[in-house]
């Protein structure tokens, strides 16, 4: 299973990113690896439009299974992260990457 | 002769001018071969016709060509989205998303897909009426759809109307241009003759003025300015242009009549003197600008 986290910050301690498609980047965990990987969100997010459009490319090209914002989702990166199948939860609230990723893992 | 009457700041009058000076020239043209043709180019948010009320002549749906995926001729290469400048595409993997609203039918992905497999397809974006008000008043509106967010193709393809079936002579064309100093703009004023500038005498009316300047400077477009709300705020509007040897060809003054005429939609010519005498002198100054020019 992969979760990929809008975070503010790479590394487990970093807070969770209120924006998912503006986020300063996206920490992946991989359940087989017990590893997290920082994919780095800041020249995407300078775009004018289309940043949830692009940054829900990755949960595609990540296989992420789920995916987590401390907000919510605009409706342009929904529809593609819906395409995606995987899980979106957003509202995760003012809380770690560590914290995020322990609450939602199966 | 077109003239394309844009500003900076939205609210400064652009309608207020394009509307009065149409009514006042019909009036003036009366019993000449000579028309006027006003044209709401602010597709966003079209105004005029709240003020210009004629007879419905032509509605026609307006389309603008947008990429659809095929599936089946897919070979999933990742290009379409790569060469995308304006993240319109989503590339999935298994699958592929356009989303027309970011889309500015540029063709890259459709003309550079090796596979064909992003054909161009009509997408509606919005309407173009056509009203007669008299033999000497014409009036075209072009609206885009709620939840369209290009206003540029609407625009561009109105103004190929206008230079297909309105270039004769006998053609005295009004533009009301959208505001700001972005693609709308540049695009409403392409064909102009002369751009009327229209600014209040404030600071955010002399700031945005300045910046319409730039861009008409960029465009080397003939340009002149009206001041509008004459009477509030300060100097700074009139001191910068003289000192930039830039014509100012109209003080509309600052009168609650106006407002009031305003905000029942109706123009003020027939019923304001002083509002009349001043863009009676627009127009005059517009023909002098003009014949100089050409």
């Amino acid at each position: 299973m992969k979760i990929l986290v809008a975070a503010k910050k790479e590394g487990w301690d970093a807070p969770v990113s209120e924006r998912f498609g503006r986020a300063a980047g996206f920490s992946v965990y991989d359940d087989t690896t017990g590893k997290l990987e920082w994919i780095s969100n800041e020249e995407n997010k300078q775009a004018e439009h289309g940043v949830g459009i692009q940054a829900a490319q990755l949960v595609a090209s990540q296989k992420a299974n789920l995916v987590i914002t401390g907000g919510s989702f605009g409706p342009k990166a929904s529809e593609v992260i819906q395409k995606t199948g995987a899980k979106m939860i957003g509202d995760a609230g003012n809380i770690s990457v560590r914290d995020a990723v322990e609450k939602y893992k199966k | 002769m077109q003239i394309a009457i844009a500003s900076g700041k939205g609210g400064t009058g652009k309608t207020t001018l394009a509307v009065n000076l149409s009514v006042l020239l019909a009036e003036k043209f009366a019993g000449s071969r000579q028309k006027v043709l006003l044209i709401d180019m602010d597709v966003e948010e079209p105004n005029s016709g709240l003020f210009i009320k004629g007879k419905l002549q032509q509605q026609e749906v307006k389309y603008r060509l947008v990429p659809e995926w095929d599936e089946d001729k897919c070979t999933f290469c990742k290009r379409c989205a790569n060469v995308c400048e304006f993240n319109a595409i989503a590339f999935l993997g298994v699958s592929v998303l356009v989303f027309p609203e970011l889309c500015h039918s540029c063709y890259a992905c459709s003309d550079l897909c090796p596979e064909d497999a992003l054909p161009m397809v009509q997408h509606r974006m919005g309407e173009t009426k056509i009203f007669s008000l008299n033999n000497h008043l014409q009036f075209i509106e072009s609206r885009l759809d709620i939840g369209v967010e290009q206003a540029t193709p609407l625009i561009e393809q109105t103004r190929k109307l206008i230079k297909e079936q309105y270039s004769g002579n006998e053609w005295f064309t009004i533009l009301d241009s959208p505001p700001g100093t972005s693609c709308p703009m540049m695009e409403a004023v392409k064909d102009a003759d002369l751009v009327i500038l229209v600014t209040e005498p404030t600071p955010f009316g002399f700031h945005d003025l300045k910046l319409a300047m730039e861009t008409m400077d960029e465009l080397e477009k003939h340009y002149a300015v009206v001041i509008n709300k004459y009477g509030i705020g300060n100097d700074d509007v009139l001191n910068y242009c003289n000192e930039k040897q830039i014509p100012i060809i109209g003080k509309i003054p600052n009168l609650r009549a106006a407002a009031r005429l305003y905000s029942a939609g109706k123009a003020m010519v027939d019923a304001i003197p002083e509002i009349r005498v001043e863009i009676e002198n627009i127009y005059q100054q517009i023909l002098k600008l003009t014949e100089a020019e050409t």
